[in-house]
């Protein structure tokens, strides 16, 4: 038992500081499977389809953000 | 320590940090042109906070454009900066909250030149009337920045495993006796023993208010026979368990000795805690092939 969870430590010790490393979250230019990379609450605004950025509808039809503070769907 | 080892700068690389104004008849304002260059080692952050002030809404929008002018990644913001007054059970006060940061990690597969925009898509007060003011962000991008979302739960996931581990190997083994009485005196019977299998005995015992300030523990271990191959009398002072007066309520004791019994065979461990009186219960468990994290004294036998 205890080999098990000392070889799960390591492997996952290695998967959280090669995920921070190579920054597997974030967004890889042109690629389409990548990751947002979006940090702080952002969003993403669009894909890519083919290589190329495109909007997301959201983004287009855009105009409707209430606010975000306590005092919001009051 | 090893946080901030983590996080420091020895692979990060600033490309720009400036305050950057968006006009109100603009609507979008973009950076000088930087390069983005694969690395093996972390990503291109554009961090990015509007200087708004409170009583607004920002929708805001990261774009990254290529050298035609193209964008080639956008993130979305919906910043804003709020404050307003609180009642509650006769108090009253003011609170200011704001959520204004908006950032964006990328990577790139080949070297590129590109430039930072920021648009502005909607920008009112509270009541969702629009605002024509200038609005100011703070933009800072850095090459080979290090993403250290994953550090805590890998501190919190590797620390739950490493005591699992531990207290795996405290109770490792195969448990070949458990014996369990309401008395100072277990007992049972196994087969185990071998010259490369360390047999470990814990003995748990649990005394009353009238527990002396020492216990002795005897250990009789014999063979197939009955012949006794180990008998010893081992001493140990329980912990004592007081109520709120300091008044002993109960006690606790435990002894774990480590064996090498050969041949393999079956063997009788036998327990008794003197005195018996305040013993109300006694717990032994004997495992087999078991593993200990440091050395420990280990006692020789020999059936003949």
């Amino acid at each position: 038992m205890s080999r098990y969870f000392a070889l799960f430590t390591v492997v996952l010790a290695f998967i959280c500081l090669y995920s921070g490393y190579a920054q597997r979250s974030a967004l890889v230019l042109r690629d389409e499977g990548s990751s947002s990379g979006t940090r702080y609450g952002t969003t993403s605004s669009g894909r890519y389809r083919g290589g190329v950025w495109v909007s997301s509808p959201t983004r287009q039809t855009y105009g409707s953000f209430r606010g975000g503070g306590p005092g919001a769907g009051k | 320590m090893f946080y901030f080892s983590l996080s420091s700068p020895a692979y990060r690389q600033g490309m720009l940090a400036t305050y950057i104004t968006v006009e109100p008849d603009e609507r979008e304002a973009v950076t000088s042109p930087f390069m983005l260059n694969p690395s093996d080692v972390g990503a291109l952050r554009v961090f990015v906070k509007a200087n708004i002030p409170e009583g607004r809404w920002l929708t805001y929008e990261i774009q990254l454009r290529d050298a035609q002018g193209e964008v080639v990644a956008a993130a979305l913001k919906e910043a804003w900066h709020e404050s307003g007054p609180w009642y509650e059970d006769g108090e009253s006060g003011t609170w200011h909250e704001s959520d204004v940061r908006g950032g964006l990690d990328v990577r790139s597969r080949q070297p590129e030149t590109v430039t930072l925009s920021l648009a502005v898509l909607d920008y009112t007060n509270t009541a969702g009337q629009g605002i024509d003011e200038p609005i100011s962000f703070w933009v800072d991008v850095s090459n080979g920045v290090v993403d250290t979302t994953y550090f805590w739960p890998g501190v919190v996931g590797t620390t739950l495993l490493s005591l699992l581990a531990l207290w795996a190997t405290r109770h490792s083994g195969d448990q070949v006796i458990v014996a369990s009485v309401e008395d100072s005196d277990p007992s049972d019977r196994a087969i185990l023993g071998g010259a490369d299998s360390l047999v470990r005995a814990d003995i748990d015992i649990w005394g009353d208010e009238t527990s002396p300030q020492q216990f002795q523990v005897q250990v009789n271990i014999s063979d197939g026979n009955g012949t006794v191959i180990h008998s010893q009398e081992y001493p140990i002072r329980p912990t004592m368990h007081k109520d709120d007066g300091g008044k002993l309520e109960r006690t606790t004791a435990s002894l774990k000795l480590f064996f090498l019994i050969q041949p393999l065979s079956s063997y009788r461990f036998s327990v008794e805690v003197l005195p018996d009186g305040p013993i109300d219960r006694t717990t032994l468990t004997v495992a087999r092939d078991a593993r200990t994290r440091l050395p420990v004294k280990v006692t020789q036998l020999k059936a003949v």
